[in-house]
């Protein structure tokens, strides 16, 4: 496969390589044309960073919505029930 | 605070230890159970299970976590099981490929390149940090809008850690096929929160 081949990787794959790429590693090849992708490329640069922004609050995030006390009252019959 | 382990209490003892477990970790367990399901009262569900489970396998509870880790563990497993559910059944509803939903399949012309209308417009980066507030209520409400299936693929990868073959395993799915249900819900996510703030701003 000619070296082109391996860095000219168009952006629908560019942006499945930026999820795969946090839950496992990606090819040499597969990184070396991301690598250059991303240099090229303005869009699926944002795409990166705004989708790791995504990540970061996913993992961070919590609720601020409660209705604790009606909620205990429901766990504490069933549990006696 | 009692010190007697679990398996040295009677029954009372266990009820006693379980009413203030109840008292004390059902807020917290509240908050992330709705944070991760779209149904408050599927996520009420939930964390009603997360204690029936607890207080029927109290004994096996090792005293070296706390009780909090413990119940988040199984509040975990459950939220885990509620999206294999989900996953599978969507996937008997709408078939196996989500064709006429996928947004890869619009957000890209066949050479691979985005469309115009997909591409993102903030070449800035994403979302400014004085955009804060804006920017947390534009990503409820767009993980609200997902797909259960997409939804479920989202939350597996924090729910079960990253661990790709544990998320690949609990959802009865190939590695190809999750990487695409994660890509389809991540491109959906973007797309949703810039056109929001977008129109917001």
């Amino acid at each position: 496969m000619a070296l082109t081949d391996t860095l000219i990787i168009h952006c629908r794959k560019v942006t499945e390589l930026v999820e795969r790429r946090d839950l496992k590693s990606l090819t040499v090849g597969e990184r070396a044309g991301l690598w250059f992708h991303m240099r090229i490329c303005k869009y699926c640069k944002a795409y990166e960073v705004q989708s790791q922004a995504i990540d970061g609050w996913l993992e961070d995030r919590m609720s601020t919505s409660s209705d604790t006390a009606t909620l205990e009252a429901k766990i504490l019959a069933r549990l006696r029930g | 605070m009692s010190t007697t382990p679990v398996k040295a209490l009677d029954e009372t003892g266990r009820q006693k230890l379980m009413v203030g477990w109840v008292k004390s970790h059902t807020g917290d367990l509240l908050r992330y159970a709705r944070s991760r399901v779209r149904d408050p009262e599927v996520a009420d569900d939930l964390v009603q299970v997360t204690f029936v489970s607890a207080w029927q396998t109290m004994e096996r509870f090792a005293e070296e976590s706390s009780p909090r880790t413990w119940l988040f563990s199984i509040l975990k497993h459950k939220l885990a099981d509620h999206y294999r559910k989900v996953y599978r059944e969507g996937k008997q509803v709408s078939g196996f490929e989500i064709v006429d939903d996928d947004p890869a399949a619009t957000a890209f012309v066949p050479t691979g390149h985005w469309t115009n209308t997909s591409k993102p417009t903030d070449l800035n980066g994403a979302f400014e940090p004085d955009e804060k507030e804006q920017l947390d209520r534009a990503l409820r409400h767009c993980l609200e809008l997902l797909p259960d299936n997409l939804r479920g693929a989202v939350e597996m990868k924090y729910l079960l850690e990253k661990d790709s073959e544990e998320i690949q395993k609990t959802l009865g799915i190939s590695a190809t096929n999750y990487w695409q249900q994660l890509h389809r819900a991540k491109l959906k996510l973007r797309s949703c929160i810039e056109g929001r703030l977008t129109s917001n701003s």
